[in-house]
């Protein structure tokens, strides 16, 4: 295929000018063990719980943002969180095949945060106090789009680590997910509240 | 494994105690794969019910154990031509088959070590060719002795030549015998044998002038609900068809954990993806120790039949192999 070639120029320029952006904003990349997602819901049989320890992605903060003497207000930042689908479970192999369908796991594999704002809610009280900032984001499920607001708490947990965390509940039906049921035997309840623990470090600059 | 492959290894994993330990190592090394043992019983619903039952002292103290294997039957396949005979009739060949004991009762053996927590420190066995007498070389006829670090013994006996009573293990111990059958089991208890309460109303069968309290998982939860316990064993599959079922569970499993894990964290230390490997949930199947254990035992069976001595199988260094 032939590429319009004001295109192409124009694609290499954004890509040139986010690398430059990347290179001056400070970022913390999630860490492989130390995360926990979970998704708690009901039915009418009995409340189910799933989880997950694998949460992917990074967050990166604009230079001028200083973890410890934070101004409140908006603060820049991006956040992209991923959650791969299959990774979320329960002790019941079954049931967690009846949720992945019901998730489209086949062709939506995986859950997708994107934060878009990024407010500091007040200034901490003690040097260490955690952050607790004000979020909008999208949040993307089953290939669905729907936009977030959560309060999220941010504390260090080790000198170029910190740990996010936060919750919030969600309708599987605003994602296109109709909530599972087995007629006669139970039908799930519509609303889930969404727990995480999200743990990220520093990344290290790259070598000169 | 080498290869990358999954592997389920029907057991034993080898005729050789050096081959068993090279495939055993291999699955050890190979964290990105799922190792299986061929060892059914261990992925079996309903053995893992009994497992409980017996391990919390339901029989009392374990004092002997027995494993049966009766079918007449010859073991030897019809060939289309005679060089596929040798190859097709391989259990009948000393050098690559265990026998009986390694084919067959290398399930028992290893169902009733996993019951009693413990591995044999010696076996005696003896074996004769009675019946088929075609020219094969293994012996159509065995018993073995096998001798654990608390006293028990287990008695693990098969033949090809008589039918009489099929397949079972039993579980002797101070309190009450315990008889696998199948997918079914039943306990026998002693007259002075504490009461457990449930069995009172538990479903029984009369074998000649004993009676077996039949063990049903979730018998206690059904008499609970007013429903009364019935000829039905509760896991009707074979243990194969669960062991199988397990293996491809844990195959799935494990391979969307490994490119979830890479996806996400490339280039992560290998502690970390170590760790997150070892905290996933994995449906029960024998994994390459258990498979090393019971064809250890198997050789060292088949060992002791082919001397008539007593052989002690080395577990030195097993545990941290």
């Amino acid at each position: 295929m032939r590429k319009h070639p004001l295109l192409l120029g124009g694609t290499l320029v954004l890509l040139a000018l986010s690398t430059r952006a990347a290179d001056d904003w400070v970022r913390y990349n999630a860490q492989p063990a130390g995360s926990k997602v979970k998704v708690e819901g009901t039915s009418t049989l009995h409340d189910w719980l799933v989880e997950s320890k694998l949460i992917g992605g990074y967050i990166e903060f604009d230079p001028a943002f200083n973890p410890e003497k934070p101004a409140p207000g908006k603060v820049n930042a991006r956040v992209a969180v991923i959650i791969p689908v299959r990774q979320l479970k329960s002790d019941k192999t079954a049931m967690d095949n009846v949720m992945y369908d019901a998730m489209k796991e086949k062709d939506h594999r995986r859950i997708d945060y994107r934060l878009s704002q990024l407010t500091l809610k007040e200034p901490p009280n003690a040097p260490d106090a955690p952050l607790v900032f004000d979020t909008s984001g999208e949040l993307i499920v089953a290939g669905v789009t729907n936009k977030s607001h959560m309060p999220v708490t941010m504390t260090r947990v080790d000198k170029d680590k910190f740990k996010f965390t936060g919750s919030t509940s969600v309708k599987m039906t605003s994602f296109g997910i109709q909530p599972p049921t087995k007629l006669g035997l139970f039908s799930t309840g519509d609303e889930v509240k969404l727990t995480f623990e999200w743990l990220t470090a520093k990344k290290e600059p790259a070598p000169k | 494994m080498q290869a990358g492959k999954h592997v389920y290894c029907e057991a034993p994993l080898a005729n050789t105690i050096d081959d068993a330990k090279a495939i055993a190592l291999a699955a050890r090394t190979a964290r990105k794969q799922v190792f299986q043992a061929g060892l059914q019983m261990r992925s079996d619903p309903q053995r893992r019910f009994l497992l409980d039952f017996i391990r919390a002292g339901a029989a009392g103290k374990a004092v002997k154990a027995h494993a049966q294997w009766h079918k007449k039957q010859s073991w030897r396949m019809t060939s289309p031509n005679p060089e596929r005979e040798h190859e097709l009739n391989w259990r009948l060949s000393k050098e690559i088959s265990l026998g009986l004991l390694g084919e067959i009762a290398i399930h028992q053996i290893d169902a009733l070590s996993w019951f009693l927590n413990a591995h044999p420190e010696a076996v005696t066995g003896f074996g004769s060719l009675m019946h088929w007498k075609d020219g094969r070389a293994v012996p159509d006829t065995v018993q073995a002795v096998f001798e654990y670090p608390s006293g028990a013994q287990l008695t693990s006996e098969c033949t090809l030549a008589n039918s009489f009573d099929a397949d079972y293990e039993i579980l002797y111990g101070t309190d009450a015998a315990i008889m696998m059958r199948g997918n079914k089991a039943w306990m026998f208890k002693e007259v002075d044998s504490p009461l457990l309460g449930w069995e009172v109303y538990a479903r029984k069968d009369q074998f000649y002038r004993e009676t077996g309290i039949a063990l049903i998982a979730n018998a206690t939860k059904l008499t609970n609900l007013g429903e009364k316990a019935t000829d039905e064993a509760a896991y009707t599959t074979s243990p194969l068809y669960y062991a199988l079922e397990a293996f491809m569970i844990n195959v799935n499993t494990i391979s969307s954990a490994v490119e979830d894990f890479t996806a996400n964290f490339a280039g992560s230390d290998q502690p970390a993806f170590e760790k997150y490997l070892s905290a996933i949930k994995l449906q029960p199947a024998a994994t390459y120790r258990e498979g090393f254990a019971a064809t250890v035992l198997a050789i060292k069976a088949c060992e002791a039949v082919a001397r008539g001595a007593k052989v002690a199988p080395a577990w030195e260094g097993f545990e941290s192999a």
